[in-house]
């Protein structure tokens, strides 16, 4: 009858914490206030830094990468020192293959090279990429043709340049330039090309160095006819990227292709790099406003026990255990807790999608060169991402 | 140790107990050597001038406070040997309080503060015919359902007794319930504490300095300058 939490029972207890939270309105609104924005801040932060991954993950993909590149095996260890010893010939064949593969929606060659661009004038260095002009399109979903047109298999020598680049050079669509690289034997040659548009992919550092021209022109040029560097396949969503690699794993085995496979989360270096960054700028803010937070509920209770101490007086006069005092003022805390909480969430979650609908400007991210315009807010599931530790 | 084989017949016996507080570098004592004993049933005032110790005395019977030498034994059980939780749950089970100011806990109706010292006891089922038979003993059925405030200072007083007593305690503790109250209030009160002490033969201890209303108690013992003048 007499035993454990003898604080007082549930009902009543409950009560009289509800009771005292509001007994002095003006006070515990303020305290809710506090929390409500803590909460909000927290929201709305949360939510733009989501928005910021999703964002910079899929301008990857959707400007360079795609899901999942293949290489003939050695090439991401070595393919930069021998980049011919590590070509791939029956490219038609392997993509014939994979886009039988679900959710693969389009499978693409490339064939990097890198070398000299003049305008006759001004001659600078460039890397670049020989691609499927409509193949590529598809896939560049997040980049911008700033000026003129896209690729086309109907424009041979026709060539993009990113934005930076053709600034360097001051290019515009329409004018003539020339490349310049070795072949594959190790001599020089020449291709005289036209600017054909300019774009933008919101990474700085691959727009001030990157051209890509037509497969078939560059293959010419490299006297490299038939080969390719590198098979890109995109898929519908970024979620099937690991279920499409294990398929593209049994398939390359099967078939024993000698080719090695990345995915975009192995080659998305800047993505990881902002994912770290925002993530422990995430916790950092997180751990402020809990502070905050904290602190502003500990003077409210505070100021709470020290106008009534007559009162807990009374109550353990009549009985009730220290515990059970203490236990009254957990959870009158708790309830001034539980209800800020709530109401911060609601609150944010209401001012997120009004944001969403509306769009806000925000600068870009590190590195990058167009300014964020956030849209799509975030999940709750992914507030569990953010806030769990890196193992 | 001078009654050893009485401390079962009695509700509360005060052995020679003494009780010094001490402010700043000075030792103030309240109570010297005061042995008091208290058979059940009995309704007893404490009178005496403010600061001579009336207080002391009923907080040390009230086990809110701990004497500095001697025994205080309620129902059989000496105080001092109890841990606070123990003495939490003594009060609980054993005491009911009134005090001078009501203490009434303002967010509560009058109903939920007489069903507080229940809820202490888990005593879940019988709740509500133990609080409406307390409230209507003091006569404030109608009043059920209204907070403090919305009571004057008698009602809020008979509010308290009920509380005191719905428990049905041992023994009833009231310091000074009166002295907050205008004269004819403070009467009735007193003929209500009365009351209950014959009907329902609750052992009662009550401070005031008031002669009018120490008249109605059975005894009266007088306490000045920390010692008692008449007692046991």
């Amino acid at each position: 009858m007499d035993n454990s939490s003898r604080g007082s029972s549930m009902p009543l207890s409950l009560k009289l914490a509800i009771r005292n939270v509001f007994r002095n309105r003006r006070r515990t609104l303020i305290t809710l206030a506090t929390m409500a924005f803590g909460a909000t801040a927290i929201v709305l932060f949360g939510g733009f830094v989501h928005f910021m991954f999703l964002s910079v993950r899929e301008s990857a993909i959707h400007s360079q990468l795609g899901h999942i590149q293949l290489y003939k095996t050695g090439f991401s260890e070595k393919g930069s020192i021998a980049p011919f010893d590590y070509m791939i010939a029956n490219y038609a064949e392997i993509r014939a293959l994979i886009m039988q593969i679900p959710h693969v929606q389009d499978v693409m060659p490339r064939l990097g090279f890198s070398g000299l661009i003049s305008t006759g004038e001004t001659t600078t260095s460039f890397v670049g990429a020989g691609v499927h002009p409509e193949s590529e399109a598809h896939l560049a979903s997040f980049t911008q043709i700033v000026d003129g047109q896209d690729l086309s298999r109907h424009a041979p020598r026709g060539i993009l340049l990113g934005l930076g680049l053709a600034r360097g050079l001051g290019v515009r669509p329409g004018d003539e330039l020339t490349l310049l690289t070795t072949t594959r034997a190790g001599a020089f040659n020449a291709l005289a090309v036209q600017v054909r548009g300019i774009w933008q992919s919101g990474e700085k550092a691959y727009d001030d160095r990157m051209l890509k021209a037509p497969l078939p022109d560059i293959q010419r040029l490299l006297d490299n006819e038939g080969e390719v560097q590198s098979i890109v396949i995109l898929l519908e969503k970024t979620e099937h990227t690991a279920a499409v690699k294990a398929q593209l794993a049994t398939l390359l085995h099967e078939h024993h292709f000698d080719l090695e496979m990345r995915t975009w989360d192995d080659l998305a270096i800047r993505y990881h790099q902002v994912r770290q960054l925002f993530t422990n700028m995430f916790r950092v803010m997180t751990l402020i406003v809990s502070m905050v937070v904290t602190l502003g509920i500990a003077n409210t209770m505070l100021m709470a026990i020290f106008e009534r101490t007559r009162e807990i007086g009374t109550i353990m006069a009549l009985g009730t255990r220290r515990r059970g005092v203490i236990t009254l003022f957990v959870m009158e805390g708790g309830v001034l807790g539980v209800l800020g909480g709530v109401l911060g969430i609601v609150l944010g979650i209401a001012l997120a999608k009004l944001i969403s609908a509306y769009g806000i400007p925000m600068p870009p991210p590190p590195g990058s060169n167009v300014a964020l315009w956030p849209r799509s807010w975030s999940s709750p599931r992914s507030y569990g991402r953010l806030l769990r530790w890196p193992s | 140790m001078a009654h050893p084989l009485h401390t079962g017949t009695y509700t509360v016996m005060v052995q020679d107990v003494q009780k010094s507080y001490t402010l700043h570098t000075t030792t103030v004592r309240a109570l010297d050597g005061v042995s008091l004993a208290v058979a059940p049933g009995e309704f007893l005032a404490i009178a005496g001038p403010s600061g001579s110790g009336k207080t002391t005395l009923l907080n040390l019977i009230g086990c809110l406070d701990t004497p500095s030498a001697g025994e205080v034994i309620i129902d059989g059980v000496c105080v001092s040997q109890l841990n606070p939780r123990q003495r939490a749950d003594l009060r609980a089970r054993k005491l009911g309080f009134i005090f001078q100011t009501f203490n009434l806990i303002p967010v509560l109706t009058a109903y939920e503060n007489v069903e507080y010292p229940l809820c202490l006891q888990k005593r879940q089922r019988t709740h509500r015919s133990r609080v409406e038979t307390a409230l209507a003993q003091v006569g404030l059925s109608e009043r059920a359902h209204h907070r403090p405030t919305e009571l004057s200072g008698g009602q809020q007083q008979r509010v308290a007794i009920a509380r005191a007593l719905v428990t049905e305690p041992a023994l009833v503790l009231a310091d000074e319930p009166t002295a907050n109250l205008d004269s004819k209030t403070g009467q009735d009160i007193i003929a209500l504490l009365q009351r209950l002490n014959r009907e329902r033969g609750m052992t009662c201890i009550f401070s005031t300095h008031d002669p009018r209303i120490m008249h109605a108690a059975d005894r009266v013992v007088e306490i000045i300058d920390g010692q008692l003048v008449k007692g046991l």
